[in-house]
């Protein structure tokens, strides 16, 4: 930033000098100042660290049934969806008491939380 | 007018959540774990742009990024930086509120030195069941030291799903996507910060299995590419190869990005 404003204060001097020596000449248009940001307010070296450190990391995002890693467990290596019936024993879609682990990590005996 | 935009925006945001909220409050999803194995390492899902999963209570993660850069232009070949984040609350059953810390500066080029500038973010996010989530939040606020001047706030509201792809062996398809203003616009060449107005960002990534992935990522000012890999198979350690600025944007090369994740539960 100091550079553009030397810069800046140079193009002065010399428009100032070309003034008074009476050649005016139109200013040039500014520089882009994205030199002294592009390692972080350019490419957004910040943000990007985060998202690409805790947002898009799946083990970082909570581990509930609703969130990314369990989704992406589902995906690929979930089996058959689960629920409690009236007497509270998880059982299988045909019923049947399940035995075996889920994928929030729990076991479960003949449908009863070990 | 720009504070009139934000506002819509986290309006909105806020809205939808407290919809999306009510909506899924007692949902709960038991499925069998039919392989045995841990579903705890995953390759990454973004390279530049935030997704709307995030950390509630009981999660945190810490990484670091790096990026070449041109010399002649910034005076140095790379620079990159740290992060911590951790959760609050229950994404699953109300909102989760991701907090980040961010440390610029790994490289000492500006005369700075690593821990001289950083900023916070805040991700307010909920689960929607079945693989989606949507989420508001903002990227570089309370800016310290050498990131005051430099960066600017990004807010933002995101959704993202997951798809399974294929039927015996099979894949999976991140789809995010997000409308944020600052960071996600391109930039005023007269200022050096984002354009006025909201963005457009978003990114795709496909899981080719649990620990690989490919991603394409636009962030509404650059389009990266990487290639996304997670070592362990029980460790949620995530590393991302990639290329950012691939289209050579504001007379910029490409360069190499890199970043290191690690998510963990407590």
């Amino acid at each position: 930033m100091r550079k553009y404003i030397m810069t800046g204060l140079i193009v002065a001097a010399c428009n100032s000098i070309a003034a008074f020596a009476g050649t005016v000449q139109p200013p040039p248009p500014p520089p882009p100042v994205i030199s002294p940001n592009i390692g972080s307010g350019a490419f957004g070296t910040d943000n990007f660290t985060l998202n690409s450190n805790t947002g898009d990391n799946p083990g970082a995002t909570g581990r509930g049934p609703g969130s990314l890693g369990y989704s992406l467990a589902r995906i690929f290596f979930g089996g058959p969806d689960l629920h409690f019936n009236a007497d509270g024993l998880l059982v299988d879609p045909s019923g049947k008491p399940f035995t075996g682990t889920t994928l929030t990590g729990q076991v479960f005996q003949d449908g009863k939380k070990q | 007018m720009h504070m009139k935009h934000r506002s819509k925006l986290f309006f909105c945001a806020f809205g939808l959540l407290a919809l999306a909220g009510n909506a899924h409050a007692e949902s709960t999803q038991i499925v069998a774990n039919t392989s045995g194995q841990a579903a705890t390492s995953f390759a990454g899902v973004s390279f530049g742009s935030p997704i709307a999963f995030g950390a509630d209570w009981g999660s945190a993660g810490v990484g670091i990024f790096g990026q070449t850069l041109n010399k002649s232009a910034t005076g140095t070949r790379g620079d990159g930086s740290a992060g911590v984040a951790f959760g609050l609350g229950d994404a699953d059953r109300y909102v989760g509120l991701e907090t980040d810390v961010s440390i610029a500066d790994l490289s000492s080029y500006n005369g700075n030195h690593f821990g001289d500038g950083g900023a916070l973010g805040f991700k307010l996010h909920t689960n929607l069941g079945d693989g989606a989530a949507v989420a508001v939040g903002v990227v570089g606020t309370a800016r310290w030291g050498s990131e005051k001047d430099t960066n600017r706030a990004s807010v933002y509201a995101v959704g993202t799903k997951a798809f399974r792809v294929g039927g015996v062996s099979p894949h999976a398809l991140v789809l995010n996507i997000g409308i944020g203003d600052e960071g996600f616009r391109p930039i005023n060449p007269s200022t050096g910060f984002g354009k006025k107005g909201p963005g457009i960002f978003g990114s795709m990534a496909f899981y080719i299995v649990p620990q690989v992935s490919v991603i394409a990522d636009y962030t509404g000012r650059f389009f990266n590419a990487g290639l996304s890999f997670a070592p362990f198979k029980t460790q949620p350690l995530t590393v991302t190869l990639g290329g950012v600025n691939l289209t050579n944007r504001y007379d910029t090369k490409p360069q190499a990005a890199m970043t290191i994740g690690y998510g963990f539960h407590f």
